[in-house]
């Protein structure tokens, strides 16, 4: 096959269609791309980016002026006409009936033409794309900077031109030319169309970006340029070089950040501007099991007649129930790794034709997949993040955001000063999208009352915002709140505030909860204890209300907010002026409950395991109130105080027979209340449940491991002395059966081998009797008491093996009489 | 070696020492195997509820039924959850506690007393009159905990197979069983222990573990620090030998669980001085007794007495006193946010004692 440079996009596949015919079309192709760069180089300013990024697999295709715009309204040129190169290249080739596509994968696909559709090339457009950089040559992922600014500097031109109409440039077919009062929402009117128009995050951009292109060998059959450095770590790289598609590493890209910054928008526009086909799959769509699997597998696997391969862009995927969606990304990129170890161990020179034949039979993923989420750390995104290159969006710069805003209010002729603007911005946190919302907002109270035209009030704008505000009011705040009680204002007034303030915050739990944990630190005045007593009949109101969460559905919630009603009027006072922090003992009692549980049913475990014979009697209510606190007191004993030996040996079983009973264990354990200096406990420790005494704790410290000490001393002494005798009951068991097996060696005394063996072994005591001074000798096996006079058969050679040290290099085989001498 | 309660525990009918009419009972019982009703035991605590169903199987079945062993069951709810189950049984029976089964105990219900009850036992031989009887016995710990499905899914597999299998339901209180369960069931009840009865097993224990007592009021002592539960008088008494060399003296202190000490400490506080403050005290204590796994019920009872026993009320005030404690005992039975109601209790007794109410 020729290589070709990169030319321009129309001419591209023309070159591919010839080049698969013969050879003959290099030649005519390389004076396209002469013509074109000298031709760039004189109106560099137009639209370099149009044909650079709009990729080569594009034909443009006449049947299909949808995606040719869809392919160059990244910077607002319209290209609903076919190229001039590409409708002589028809005329030239083939007659007028068929036309040629390449689809998705690269494969030539004749369609017939549509008579109506082949419309004339306007004198335009193929000024529009003329222009062309090479791929090669440049480092900015076809993106010419300077071509960029020159256009910008072009736009502005124009503007100032046409009176600042910008609508028509920014691509709505002039809908509504000189007319402000838009009837589309302002924030998809403003959504940025080209990759100039992002504000905010220009790094990640590019990161993006470039993790696309890398999927170009793979989705276009084209060489990528050279990888910029800055991206690519190195062990990357190398990951990549093995991979046959050259993909990048992390098949999935994964955008976070908060919402209304422009994570779709962002996806959509580089993918297009990449040269895929955004299908997005978001949460409005059917995303559980099968369902989503078909339509997945249908995007990423199937070739369309569409141009362009498809770039899958899946939004929103951190919701609780996307898990299923997850799955089935999970399971293409399994498929996809094995499949990519398949082919990486065959020829990996193959040419393009043998590498469809391998996708065919396994699912490679060839197409890029774009996920976006809000919250990263989701628990349904869990198992995908490591598959994922993470790009996190932040919010764009306020001075960025500014600009736009500017812009937009210039463009939409809405006078409104910097200040609001920057109280927009504020208000918003940097969420673009909620900035052009609210400043449609302004502009339509602005037109339905002509007379507050120009400049907004601060007011008015605190005002939008303090909607905002309330929304986001903290429940401590709500809840500080409620016990503010100001005698200058009308009650009736506080009140409905109070009911306000509840109700748009909407976590009543949480409210009455810090009711609760505040009313006895504030002040108010009461007889007694009265006014408490009588919230108590509000708490059960509110305790059966939210309990109906459960039951009814949350039927009766909407009672709720009455309840911190009745605190405001029972404990509001004037005095409470500053905000209080607010415990939450709750939570924190929760988990010492559920640590404490824990304990007990590892204890019933303990039990249960060794005599499930005494589990049955016990369960962890009994546990709890009754056993365990005794147990305490028996395993507290001081031993160390008794007098009588007797009594002490006594105690001292009888407590290891307790602790062997439930199961604990004598631990070295590091305790909060001494520093760090391990001491002896109780393993589980029943302590924490049973003591409650500060004074008692602080014994379990200082007092009990020293007897803790000495029943783990005694404890240990038990095993080594059980481990003992089980030592000699088995070598006495072994004893009698090597016993039983020499006699019926004995019985078979006759056989030769036997007779022979003994023959030798007679020698070979013989001989050693005569040396006598080996190393090693024989000693009779004296084991069994009975046996004075052992055969040579019962009699065992022993060698003791004397360890002196821990090193090896210091072994020597001593003898027995050594050893006793 | 285990604890003497576990020790002196009675294992066959005989060898129980209190409630004589009741042993009778079962003893009458188990002399005709074959009729076995349901049975469905209640009583308070550490009465012997649980020994006397094991006794009772013991006389039927022989002592095969403490041969026993765990095996973990697996059960899958229908939204496909996976439940693991300890089942402690014997060739004879098989016992369930509900409360390790949460919410889902009427799927374990249906499905492990179906398999139980869908089997026809063949294995009697070693049972003591051999052919007499082919059911298995399930014995249902802590009963009133099951929930109202649960009990609705066994209201029928207990008629039905009432050929292959008896149930015998143990529980502290009968009112959360349903009407139509105790109307299916034996009900029989287990007093708790008179006093004389626990001294004289006290006794018994005290001497077989050469125990030196100085008096027998050292055990009238323990009884009354028990309030009727042996079981808690077993461990008492052995945690105070334990501690005191093996002899009980007038002079040596009761042991008494922590847990009791400081909710009779608040009892105590209340009466002292009641105020905002108090109350905030109080209210940390008592989450600080919710952590340690002590069920708000028991603190309120426990509170209750504690509050009724001053001597020095008049009888109005301990009337109020409790009333205000069944209300909140419907509260906590009620509500989930068992520390409002607890609190809200100590806020009304306050106000009684004040006589501001």
């Amino acid at each position: 096959m020729c290589r070709f440079r990169r030319p321009i996009a129309s001419q591209y596949t023309d070159a591919d269609l010839q080049t698969r015919e013969g050879q003959l079309g290099v030649f005519s192709l390389r004076g396209h791309a002469r013509v074109s760069r000298s031709r760039a180089s004189r109106i560099r300013g137009r639209m370099a980016l149009g044909s650079d990024c709009g990729l080569g697999s594009a034909p443009a295709a006449t049947l299909q002026p949808l995606n040719v715009l869809g392919q160059s309204d990244l910077f607002g040129n319209y290209d609903t006409q076919p190229v001039a190169g590409d409708e002589t290249r028809i005329q030239g080739d083939n007659p007028e009936e068929v036309d040629r596509f390449i689809s998705s994968s690269g494969a030539a696909v004749a369609l017939k033409r549509k008579a109506a559709l082949n419309e004339p090339a306007g004198p335009l457009y193929a000024q529009g794309h003329s222009t062309s950089t090479s791929w090669k040559d440049d480092d900015f992922y076809g993106i010419n900077i300077n071509a960029l600014l020159d256009k910008i500097e072009a736009q502005a031109h124009d503007n100032d031109a046409t009176g600042g109409d910008e609508e028509e440039e920014q691509g709505d077919g002039g809908l509504h030319k000189g007319e402000p009062q838009a009837q589309k929402l302002w924030v998809e009117k403003w959504r940025p169309k080209s990759f100039v128009d992002l504000i905010g995050n220009e790094k990640s951009d590019r990161i993006l970006l470039a993790w696309l292109r890398q999927w170009s060998f793979a989705a276009f059959k084209e060489e990528p340029p050279n990888p910029p450095k800055a991206e690519d770590s190195n062990d990357d790289k190398s990951v990549r070089d093995i991979d046959p598609y050259q993909r990048p590493y992390k098949r999935i890209l994964l955008i976070h950040g908060p919402p209304g910054i422009g994570k779709t928008s962002v996806a959509h526009i580089l993918a297009k501007h990449a040269g895929f086909a955004v299908s997005e799959i978001n949460a409005s769509d059917e995303r559980a099991g099968p369902l989503v699997k078909q339509k997945v597998q249908n995007t990423l696997f199937n070739h369309t007649f569409n141009d362009r391969p498809v770039c899958l862009v899946a939004d929103e995927i951190d919701g609780s129930i996307e898990s299923g969606f997850v799955k089935v990304l999970l399971d293409i990129l399994y498929q996809d790794g094995k499949a990519t170890n398949q082919a990486r161990y065959r020829n990996m020179q193959s040419t393009f034709s043998k590498k469809k034949k391998n996708k065919k039979t396994s699912k490679v993923l060839l197409r890029p997949i774009v996920a976006i989420c809000n919250n990263l750390y989701a628990p349904a995104l869990e198992k995908l993040r490591p598959h994922c290159q993470i790009i996190s969006f932040k919010r764009p710069a306020d001075s960025a955001l500014q600009e736009r805003l500017q812009h937009i209010c210039k463009s939409e002729r809405l006078l409104i000063s910097k200040k609001v603007v920057n109280n927009l911005i504020d208000l918003s946190q940097g969420d673009v999208r909620n900035c052009i919302n609210n400043l449609q907002f302004l502009s339509k109270q602005k037109y339905s009352d002509e007379s507050i035209l120009s400049v907004k009030s601060n007011e008015e704008i605190e005002g939008i915002g303090s909607n905002q505000k309330d929304t986001s009011m903290s429940w401590f705040k709500v809840v500080n709140d409620i016990f503010k009680k100001d005698n200058n204002r009308e009650v009736r007034e506080q009140f409905y505030e109070v009911l306000k303030n509840v109700e748009m915050n909407g976590n009543y739990d949480r409210i009455v909860q810090g009711c609760f944990a505040l009313y006895p630190t504030v002040k108010y005045s009461d007889n007694g204890v009265k006014k408490p007593a009588s919230i108590t009949d509000w708490l059960y109101f509110q305790d059966l209300m939210h309990k109906s969460l459960y039951t009814h559905n949350g039927e009766l919630l909407r009672y709720c907010p009455t309840v911190p009603l009745s605190f405001f009027h029972h404990f509001g006072d004037v005095a409470n002026k500053t905000d209080q922090r607010i415990k939450n003992p709750e939570y924190e009692q929760r988990e010492i409950l559920k640590q404490n549980s824990d304990i007990v049913s590892s204890i019933q475990d303990g039990v249960s395991s060794v005599a499930p014979k005494r589990s049955t009697f016990l369960n962890q209510k009994t546990l709890v109130n009754d056993i365990l606190p005794f147990l305490d007191h028996m395993l507290s004993v001081d031993v160390l105080k008794v007098k009588d030996n007797k009594m002490k040996v006594l105690l001292i079983d009888r407590m290891l027979a307790i602790l062997e009973a439930f199961q604990l264990s004598i631990n070295q354990m590091e305790n909060e209340l001494t520093d760090s200096r391990p001491i002896l406990t109780i393993d589980p420790p029943i302590d924490k449940i049973v003591v409650f005494d500060s004074k008692k704790i602080k014994e379990i410290v200082t007092k009990r491991p020293h007897v803790l000490n000495l029943l783990f001393a005694k404890s240990e002494e038990n095993k080594v002395k059980k481990r003992h005798i089980d030592k000699v009951t088995k070598e006495k068991a072994a004893l009698e059966d090597n016993k039983y097996k020499n006699k019926k060696a004995r019985t078979f005394g006759s056989n030769s081998v036997d007779f022979f063996k003994k023959q030798y072994e007679s020698i070979n005591l013989s001989s050693q009797s005569e040396t006598g001074n080996s190393s090693a000798k024989h000693v009779n096996n004296n084991f069994t008491p009975g046996d004075t006079t052992p055969t040579p058969k019962d009699s065992v050679r022993i060698w003791v093996r004397y360890k002196s040290g821990f090193s090896n290099a210091v072994r020597k085989n001593v003898s027995w009489d050594a050893l006793w001498q | 070696m285990s604890l003497w309660v576990d020790k002196y525990r009675p294992r066959t009918l005989k060898q129980l020492n209190h409630s004589d009419e009741l042993t009778h009972l079962l003893t009458s019982l188990q002399e005709q195997p074959r009729d076995l009703p349901h049975l469905l035991l209640y009583g308070p605590n550490g009465a012997g509820k649980k020994t006397r169903c094991m006794c009772l199987l013991e006389s039927i079945f022989g002592g095969g039924v403490y041969r026993l062993k765990i095996d973990v069951r697996h059960f899958v709810t229908p939204s496909n959850r996976k439940l693991e189950l300890n089942v402690v049984s014997s060739p004879y029976h098989l016992e369930i506690t509900p409360s390790d089964m949460g919410n889902n105990d009427r799927i374990v219900i249906q499905e492990l007393l179906k398999e139980v009850a869908q089997m026809e036992q063949v294995d009697f031989e070693n049972s003591k009159d051999g052919i007499a009887h082919r059911y298995k016995c399930v014995v249902i710990n802590e009963a009133h905990s099951l929930t109202r499905d649960a009990q609705a899914a066994l209201r029928r597999t207990m008629e039905k197979y009432s050929r292959n299998i008896r149930l015998i339901m143990i529980c502290d209180s009968m009112s959360p069983i349903i009407a139509p369960i105790r109307s299916r069931c034996m009900l029989i009840r287990c007093p708790a222990p008179t006093d004389d009865e626990t001294i004289k097993i006290l006794a018994e224990v005290a001497s077989k573990e050469n125990v030196k007592v100085e008096s027998g009021s050292v055990f009238q002592k323990i009884v009354e620090q028990s309030s009727g539960n042996l079981r808690v008088a077993t461990l008492m008494l052995e945690s105070m030998s334990l501690c005191n060399e093996m002899q009980l003296k007038m002079s040596t202190p009761i042991l008494k669980p922590d847990w009791m000490v400081v909710i009779s400490n608040i009892g105590v506080k209340v009466t002292r001085e009641r105020n905002v403050a108090c109350l905030v005290e109080c209210r940390s204590i008592l989450y600080d007794l919710l952590s340690h796994c002590i069920p708000a019920k028991t603190i309120l009872q426990e509170l209750t007495f504690a509050l009724i026993k001053d001597t020095s009320l008049d009888k109005t005030k301990r009337i109020d006193i409790l009333s205000h404690a069944s209300t909140f005992d419907e509260r906590l039975a009620l509500g989930n946010k068992v520390i409002f109601h607890l609190e809200g209790f100590l806020a009304r007794v306050m106000c009684t004692l004040d006589g501001t109410s």
